[in-house]
């Protein structure tokens, strides 16, 4: 938690890209990573090179699925959107978390 | 499962998921790279900037290798190719393997098959064949004491009907105790293997019967050649066993080991001598252990006239009235007898070249060496003058 600045928690890397999808759209690699940059604040300090096995690892699930195209300076890059599955895993994925944080923030409240 | 087949299909084919991680990464490297040149720097640094916020790529690659492959399975081909790689290195090692290997197991498989066939699959003991094993629902039958005697004095079929109960007894040699293998046996045990003593003379029933008092035992050939030294006054010597002293009165004729050929035994000790053995079983008052513990595996020799089969149905018939007349259970009387002519039981191993060789390899370990391809010097030192 130094400088301000922390990891991204285990567990909710996949959280994070799929919801970076469904707010982008197909989105390259880079993109996802600097859309979280961004979003964050650059509070997130994400490794950007442990975003790709993640991506893998999201698609093998059939979360998300990905195929070749063009990006904004004319490179072929591999886009990243969506499935449907993907979607209920969103949905699922966001009521955990919201449960999950209101416990922690209920628990903190009562010890103060 | 969709997992399973996408990670098995990167796992066969590992370079479309290769060429498709290069691309990935080098995309993303070089857009990395592009924002920081528009941020004024010169490209060798944007590029260095672009590596930083990537992180290790390597790192990232195995990363990626691990979630697109199964990289166990990878890793098991790896070394089997490293091991055909290293054996075409050193063609000489690998000749004196394989040549050892195949000796070994070939010349242990034709000699053992000679050996089963010849000495292990038979007793060495007259007219083998004529021994069965006495079994029920194809086990080995367990016996009791006294059932034994009664089943042997009434059997007319039979030429002799033993017991016998394999253990492990310590013996005093001076002041150290060693593990014998023994056997427990009845009056009829040499009888019925028409064992003949080599010195001395063999246990019979008045030896079992006077046991409490006298206790006396028997030694294997190899035995008394081994731990005696083939002494000639052996007969009538005590030793230790178990902490009772036994007087030895017979060595048993050159090559007899025992009723079993998978276990020799040096040993043999009157059954009714339980009590020095297995004190917590037996040696509970009021418990008659002859009538009650069924422990006794049993060879009967069979007539020279007699079937196996018109023995088993006397041995049954018998068995049923003692049961009977005892008020045991008589549910299962039944007596089946197999062939007896190798004992109680058989086994075999081969594993022995393959050992050897593990041992052979572990004792030589992997060396590589780097062979670079143009043998050039790195750099020349000196003067030219």
């Amino acid at each position: 938690m130094s400088g301000g600045k922390s990891d991204v928690l285990q567990g909710t890397l996949d959280l994070i890209v799929l919801k970076t999808l469904e707010t982008l759209g197909p989105t390259h690699g880079y993109g996802i990573a600097v859309r979280i940059g961004q979003v964050s604040g650059n509070i997130l300090q994400l490794n950007q090179g442990t975003l790709y096995p993640a991506l893998l690892r999201l698609e093998q699930k059939g979360w998300i699925k990905s195929e070749w195209g063009e990006s904004e300076n004319k490179r072929r890059a591999r886009f990243y959107a969506l499935t449907r599955a993907g979607k209920k895993q969103l949905r699922e994925e966001t009521a955990d978390w919201e449960r999950f944080s209101g416990v922690i923030q209920r628990v903190l409240a009562a010890t103060e | 499962m969709r997992s399973f087949l996408q990670r098995l299909s990167a796992t066969l084919r590992p370079g479309k998921s290769e060429r498709r991680l290069n691309e990935e990464f080098e995309e993303h490297l070089q857009a990395l790279a592009a924002r920081q040149s528009e941020q004024g720097l010169k490209p060798d640094e944007a590029l260095l900037a672009a590596h930083r916020d990537f992180g290790s790529v390597e790192l990232a690659k195995e990363r990626y290798r691990d979630q697109a492959r199964f990289r166990t399975v990878e890793n098991i081909g790896r070394d089997l190719r490293f091991a055909l790689r290293q054996c075409r290195k050193n063609p000489g090692f690998t000749a004196a393997a394989v040549l050892s290997l195949a000796l070994g197991i070939g010349a242990n498989a034709a000699l053992f098959s000679f050996v089963n066939a010849i000495l292990l699959k038979q007793l060495p003991v007259p007219e083998a064949a004529r021994l069965v094993v006495l079994k029920n629902a194809d086990k080995p039958l367990r016996l009791r004491y006294r059932q034994l005697n009664v089943l042997n004095q009434n059997a007319s079929e039979l030429d002799g009907l033993l017991g016998t109960y394999p253990l492990d007894v310590s013996v005093m040699f001076g002041d150290h105790p060693e593990w014998v293998s023994a056997e427990l046996v009845t009056g009829e045990y040499f009888h019925t293997l028409q064992i003949k003593p080599e010195r001395g003379r063999l246990l019979s029933q008045r030896d079992l019967d006077d046991a409490e008092g006298n206790p006396v035992c028997v030694i294997s050939y190899r035995f008394w050649k081994s731990r005696f030294r083939g002494a000639e006054d052996v007969i009538g010597r005590t030793v230790l066993l178990n902490t009772r002293s036994y007087q030895i009165i017979g060595v048993t004729e050159r090559g007899f080991s025992g009723s079993d050929l998978q276990r020799p035994a040096d040993l043999d000790i009157p059954a009714t001598r339980l009590v020095d053995y297995l004190p917590a079983f037996v040696g509970i008052p009021n418990y008659d252990w002859t009538t009650r513990l069924f422990l006794f595996s049993a060879v009967a020799r069979l007539k020279p006239e007699t079937t196996r089969a018109g023995a088993a149905a006397q041995l049954t018939r018998l068995n049923r009235a003692y049961l009977n007349s005892t008020k045991l259970d008589s549910r299962s009387a039944d007596i089946q007898l197999a062939d007896g002519s190798a004992g109680l039981q058989s086994s075999s191993k081969l594993a022995n070249p393959a050992i050897n060789f593990a041992g052979c390899i572990a004792s030589r370990p992997a060396h590589r060496v780097c062979q670079p391809r143009n043998a050039a010097p790195l750099a020349y030192i000196g003067t030219v003058s």
